[in-house]
C-alpha cells in the first residue's frame, strides 16, 4: 500500500470527527476570542464593532462582575476543602473488606446520574421555609427552632444552601476517584509497616496519604473547576438572589449574552472564566506533581 | 482472638457509617418518592408525615390529565440522548483508530488540538453555537442540542478510544491485512471487537452528560416542544403553583426513574466510564 493511499485513508477516518469539532468547538473558539474584542448587540446591531480592549477594561471596574466572582471565590472556598474531607474519608472507610462495601459505594454514587437541575428542584422543596422536611426536622423533632432558615431567601444561607447541593451531588463520585487512587496502594507496604509496629494512624499518614497525592490533586483540580462552572441549581434554585448573594460567574455571563444581548461583553466573561480554570490546573500540577519523584 | 474482636469493631463501624452516609445521600430522593404518593392535603400539612397516611396514585393521574408537556420532555432527552451516543460512537472509534494505529501527517497536531479541548470550559463556545444555530435554524430542534452535544464529548471520547486501540498488539492487524483485509475491514471487524468495554465507558459519560446537561439546552431549546428533562422540569416549578410539589414530586421520580434502573443494573460499567472521563474540563 503506497504512502499517500495510507495518508489518504488516515484522513477518512478521522476528518468526521474534526469536522464537528471545527464547526461546534473551534469555530466557536476563535469567534469568542474575536466577539470578546467587540461590542456586539445580537437583537440591535447587525454585527459586532471592533472595540480593542474595553470589554476587559471593563471588567474589573463592573461591581457586579466583582460580586460574582467574590460569590464563585467564596462557593469555591467551602465546596472544594469539603468534598475532599468527606469523600476522603468515606473513601477510607469503603475500601476496608468488610461486606456491604459495594453496595455503600453504589448508594453514594447515586446522585450522580440525578440531574443537578433537578436535584435542585428537589432541594428546593426540601429547603423550603413552610412544608419543607429540613426546617421541620429542625424545629419539630430536633427542637432547634433557632436553626430554621428561609434556607433560599436569606442572603447568608442561600449560597451554603447551594454547595450543599453541589455536594450532595458530587461527593460519591469524588469517593470514586479516591477509591482507584487506594486500591493502586500495593498490599505489601501496609504489611511491613504493621510488622514495623505503625499503628493504623502511622500508616495512614505516612503511607496512604502520600501514595495518594496524584488522587488529591485530581479530586482537587476536579472540584475546583467544577465549583467555578457552579450554574444548574442556581439557575433552578435561587436565579442569583436574594439580591446578588448567588450571582456566580456563569450566571453572570449567561445573564450578559441572554438577558442584556451583550454578547461581546459576556464572551470576555467566559474567557475569564476558562483562563482561571487553566491557570488553576497548572498551578495545581505545578505545586503538587514534582514531590512525587 | 484480640485480632478478632479488633475486626469485628472495625466492620461494624464501617457498616453504621456506611448506612448512615447512603441514608443521608439517598434521604432527598426517598423524601420525592414518598411525597409523589401522598395526597395534597398531607404534603401540606403539619405534623409532616415521613410514610404517606394513605398512598394515592393523584399525582401521577395528574400529570397524565394537566401535564401534556412531561411527555414531550421525556421523549426529547431520550431522543437527544440517543442520537449524541449514535453519533459519538462511530465517530470516537474512527478517529480513536486513526490516531491509535497509523501513521499520518498532521497527527501530532490533531492530537494536541483534541487534548487543548478538554480544558476548555463549556460556557466559552456557547454564544458563538447560539448564534451560529439562529443562522441555520437549528434552534428549537433535536439536532441543534445533539450536534453540539456529539462536539462537546468528543474530545474525550476520542481520547479514551485512542488509547484503547493502543493497547491492542500489533499481529492481529498485520495478520487480516495478510488475509487481503482493508483499513476499514481490520478497523471494524478486527480491532473495534476488543474495544468494546472502552466503548462502553464512552456511552455511559456521554449518557450521564448529556441526559442532565442544562444551560445549552436552557439556551439553545427555547420552545417547550423542544426542551429536556432537565430544562423542562424546573420550568414546571415556576409555572404552576396550585398542585406544585404534588404532581412534581411525581414527575421527578418518574424522570429520574430510567437512569436510576440504568445505574442500578450497569453499576460495573459506571465507575469505569467515570472514572476514565474524570479528567474532563
Amino acid at each position: 500500500m503506497s504512502k499517500k493511499i495510507s495518508t489518504l485513508t488516515s484522513w477518512l477516518f478521522i476528518t468526521p470527527s474534526l469536522l464537528i469539532i471545527g464547526t461546534f468547538l473551534l469555530y466557536p473558539l476563535v469567534s469568542s476570542i474575536y466577539l470578546s474584542f467587540t461590542n456586539y448587540n445580537f437583537v440591535y446591531s447587525n454585527k459586532p464593532e471592533f472595540t480593542g480592549f474595553e470589554n476587559f477594561k471593563n471588567l474589573f471596574s463592573d461591581s457586579y462582575f466583582i460580586i460574582a466572582l467574590r460569590n464563585t471565590f467564596y462557593y469555591t472556598l467551602v465546596f472544594f476543602p469539603l468534598i475532599i474531607l468527606f469523600s476522603f474519608l468515606l473513601a477510607l472507610l469503603l475500601n476496608s473488606k468488610t461486606k456491604g462495601t459495594g453496595f455503600f459505594q453504589s448508594t453514594i454514587l447515586l446522585p450522580i446520574v440525578v440531574p443537578l437541575s433537578l436535584a435542585g428542584v428537589m432541594f428546593t422543596w426540601i429547603l423550603a421555609k413552610d412544608f419543607g422536611i429540613l426546617n421541620y426536622l429542625l424545629d419539630n423533632i430536633l427542637k432547634l427552632p433557632q436553626l430554621t432558615h428561609f434556607w433560599l431567601a436569606e442572603k447568608e444561607t442561600a449560597l451554603n444552601s447551594l454547595v450543599a447541593v453541589g455536594l450532595w451531588k458530587y461527593v460519591g463520585f469524588c469517593v470514586i476517584l479516591f477509591l482507584s487512587g487506594l486500591k493502586s496502594i500495593p498490599g505489601d507496604i501496609y504489611e511491613s509497616a504493621k510488622v514495623d509496629g505503625a499503628n493504623p494512624l502511622q500508616r495512614l499518614i505516612y503511607i496512604t496519604i502520600p501514595n495518594l497525592r496524584s488522587s488529591f490533586l485530581l479530586v482537587a483540580i476536579w472540584s475546583i473547576i467544577q465549583a467555578i462552572k457552579v450554574y444548574d441549581q442556581v439557575v433552578v434554585m435561587t436565579k442569583g438572589g436574594p439580591g446578588d448573594s448567588t450571582l456566580v460567574l456563569y450566571l453572570y455571563a449567561w445573564k450578559n449574552a441572554f438577558v442584556y444581548f451583550d454578547m461581546g461583553y459576556a464572551q470576555t466573561i467566559a474567557l475569564f472564566i476558562g483562563a482561571l480554570a487553566f491557570i488553576i490546573s497548572v498551578i495545581f500540577n505545578l505545586v503538587l506533581k514534582p514531590e512525587r519523584k | 482472638m484480640q485480632y478478632i474482636n479488633k475486626y469485628k469493631i472495625g466492620n461494624i463501624s464501617v457498616i453504621i457509617i456506611g448506612v448512615l452516609a447512603s441514608l443521608i445521600i439517598l434521604s432527598p430522593i426517598i423524601w420525592i418518592i414518598f411525597t409523589s404518593f401522598k395526597s395534597v392535603n398531607e404534603i401540606y400539612s403539619i405534623p409532616l408525615t415521613i410514610w404517606p397516611k394513605k398512598i394515592v396514585f393523584t399525582n401521577y393521574f395528574n400529570i397524565i390529565n394537566n401535564l401534556p408537556e412531561f411527555p414531550v420532555y421525556f421523549f426529547n432527552t431520550i431522543k437527544v440522548t440517543l442520537g449524541t451516543i449514535l453519533l459519538i460512537l462511530p465517530l470516537s472509534a474512527a478517529s480513536g483508530y486513526a490516531l491509535a494505529r497509523r501513521d499520518f501527517y498532521g497527527k501530532g497536531l490533531i492530537n494536541s488540538i483534541i487534548i487543548a479541548f478538554i480544558a476548555i470550559p463549556y460556557l466559552v463556545y456557547l454564544v458563538p453555537i447560539y448564534i451560529l444555530e439562529d443562522i441555520f435554524k437549528l434552534l428549537d430542534t433535536n439536532l441543534g442540542l445533539i450536534l453540539p452535544y456529539v462536539a462537546l464529548n468528543l474530545p474525550l471520547a476520542i481520547i479514551i478510544m485512542q488509547s484503547a486501540y493502543r493497547e491492542l498488539p500489533g499481529e492481529l492487524e498485520e495478520a487480516a491485512y495478510m488475509d487481503g483485509a482493508n483499513s476499514f475491514q481490520v478497523w471494524l471487524r478486527v480491532l473495534t471487537p476488543l474495544v468494546i468495554t472502552s466503548l462502553a465507558a464512552v456511552t455511559i459519560f456521554t449518557f450521564i452528560a448529556v441526559w442532565e446537561e442544562y444551560m445549552f439546552a436552557r439556551t439553545l431549546m427555547i420552545k417547550t416542544s423542544a426542551q429536556t428533562l432537565s430544562v423542562g422540569l424546573p420550568n414546571l416549578k415556576v409555572e404552576a403553583k396550585s398542585w406544585a410539589y404534588g404532581t412534581l414530586s411525581a414527575a421527578l421520580t418518574l424522570s429520574l426513574m430510567p437512569t436510576v434502573l440504568v445505574f442500578v443494573v450497569l453499576r460495573k460499567y459506571f465507575i469505569e466510564g467515570l472514572l476514565r472521563g474524570s479528567i474532563k474540563g
